[in-house]
């Protein structure tokens, strides 16, 4: 298992369900970690790790703002992009300094011909290591507007004996779902894990509670 | 290997007042969210690509692929289809290939796909939060009977109105992998883009901000996360400028100074000349440090 301390100045982590207002999750989904964690290694194909048990725990509490914005949607299409009711104000709902503990652990991964997903986020934390790395755009939890400032493993991380961690391990009787596949096309092949928050601290967590990385490919052969 | 721009870039100090077409009762608000705990003022990432498209304009003689038309206040588009992007060598707007594009279809008939084209922007930019907390300033001001068509249709008496204004300086940052680029030559130019930003936020005539860097630091690097986003802070509410965080970052080893070029008004701070003893370039202009950034570019590109 491998542990990182992330830091995201400003982010919103949109619950599946948001239309007009986009509210926030507390903290990213496993499947958003996923996401994070093949764009720093640099892999495009997403299903390269199937198998990856990933989580994130929030750090103290961030703070919660409102702001609005504008974005586009197809109402008339006579209109063109952007323009009359293809537009409108949005509210959506920012974190601000949000700082993350992320765990990984890729014991049970299907494929390994690159190397597991640990061993290569492992590898893009050292100079050496992110010398051989293909990849591109900017490192974003969520939207690329809302950047990662700073990935360190936890072992670097500031001093945070004193803070709290909310961190998202499954539980069969939890009280909330985030999703560890989505389906960007429909949303039948979306899955999620049963969990809940739980406060920890700077320890690796049990292995077996933290969410694993299933496509619905996956879930129907088995 | 692959080679990322980060920067971070702070503005002059100015009063803004951003129009965006929302009020609470007849006073024009900022845009607002908590920073570090207290109340600070914000200008999106949209509104900053906007104006660097409307740059990147004046910048290509065969223009963008999307303008905005003061006259019609709709976009007006030159291949709204993305045809270029179809063929390796098809010709491509400037604005598609450092800001992205997404144009979706949905399905005509119940259990078709739907499609998309899609492109990621390789210019990401991030929000712009002042530099200081707001400390909740209005004016309150009466335009005089008959001034525009809309005010005091009826009688005689002036119509008051307010609007917040915010006196600070803004930050924001940016990212780019030039290697990502359909032409490479096109990270300098958005590079130039950024170094003369001009009208982001301001109302009408009467509030101008700046949007050009009084500083800027780069950072070029194969490391994947930027280690300096919202990195200046101020000694003394926004009048000069400071990036101990930064500082403290280059030594604890986890910016190699190196990779790193400073221009315009931190060159000559505390944090600055730290900067400069700990090997990082550092220029006095933002236009030698962006040439200096562009000379980089083009030595690894070459």
């Amino acid at each position: 298992m491998i542990g990182l301390y992330v830091t995201v100045p400003i982010a919103s982590f949109r619950r599946g369900a948001a239309r007009e207002y986009w509210e926030t999750l507390p903290l990213p989904s496993p499947s958003t970690v996923y996401g994070f964690l093949l764009s720093m290694v640099g892999e495009v194909d997403r299903t390269c790790h199937i198998g990856a048990r990933c989580t994130a725990g929030v750090i103290g509490h961030p703070d919660e703002s409102t702001v609005l914005r504008k974005l586009w949607r197809i109402k008339d299409k006579k209109l063109g992009l952007g323009n009359g009711s293809n537009v409108r104000p949005d509210y959506q709902e920012l974190l601000t300094d949000v700082r993350l503990v992320i765990w990984l652990d890729s014991s049970e991964e299907v494929t390994e011909s690159e190397g597991t997903l640990q061993q290569r986020v492992a590898a893009s934390l050292t100079t050496d290591g992110r010398s051989r790395i293909s990849r591109f755009g900017g490192l974003s939890l969520g939207e690329s507007t809302h950047m990662v400032d700073e990935v360190l493993p936890i072992q670097r991380a500031p001093e945070l004996a004193d803070e709290s961690v909310r961190m998202f391990l499954l539980d069969k009787s939890g009280n909330f779902t985030l999703p560890v596949w989505v389906d960007h096309v429909g949303s039948s092949g979306t899955r999620n894990a049963l969990g809940r928050l739980i406060e920890v601290g700077f320890e690796p967590p049990d292995v077996s509670r933290l969410p694993k990385i299933q496509d619905s490919k996956v879930l129907m052969t088995k | 290997m692959t080679m990322h721009i980060f920067a971070n870039i702070v503005t002059d100090y100015g009063t803004a007042a951003n129009n965006r077409g929302e009020t609470e009762g007849n006073t024009t608000t900022l845009q607002k969210l908590i920073w570090k705990g207290a109340v600070h003022t914000t200008v999106s990432a949209e509104a900053i690509r906007f104006e660097t498209r409307k740059h990147l304009a004046s910048m290509e003689s065969g223009g963008t692929n999307r303008t905005w038309n003061e006259d019609t206040r709709t976009n007006d588009w030159q291949k709204p289809g993305f045809d270029g992007w179809a063929k390796e060598n098809g010709d491509t707007f400037i604005d598609d290939d450092l800001l992205g594009y997404m144009s979706a279809e949905a399905a005509k008939e119940e259990g078709q796909a739907g499609s998309a084209k899609v492109r990621r922007a390789v210019l990401e930019v991030t929000r712009a939060v002042s530099l200081t907390p707001w400390p909740g300033d209005t004016t309150f001001n009466a335009a005089s009977p008959g001034a525009t068509p809309s005010a005091a249709k009826k009688g005689n008496n002036p119509v008051p109105y307010g609007a917040e204004i915010h006196a600070t300086r803004y930050q924001y940052g940016i990212a780019m992998t030039p290697d990502r680029l359909r032409q490479s030559d096109r990270a300098a130019k958005a590079l130039q883009a950024i170094a003369n930003l001009r009208t982001v936020a301001g109302n009408h005539g009467r509030f101008l901000f700046d949007f050009s860097p009084a500083a800027i630091v780069f950072r070029v690097t194969e490391d994947p996360a930027p280690r300096l986003l919202y990195c200046f802070g101020t000694p003394d509410a926004g009048h000069t400028l400071s990036a101990d965080e930064l500082v403290r970052r280059v030594k604890s080893g986890d910016i190699n100074a190196s990779e790193l070029i400073v221009g315009g008004e931190l060159a000559t701070t505390d944090s600055g000349k730290a900067l400069a003893e700990l090997g990082a370039d550092v220029k006095d202009g933002i236009k030698a440090a962006t040439q200096a950034v562009c000379d980089r570019i083009a030595k690894v590109s070459a």
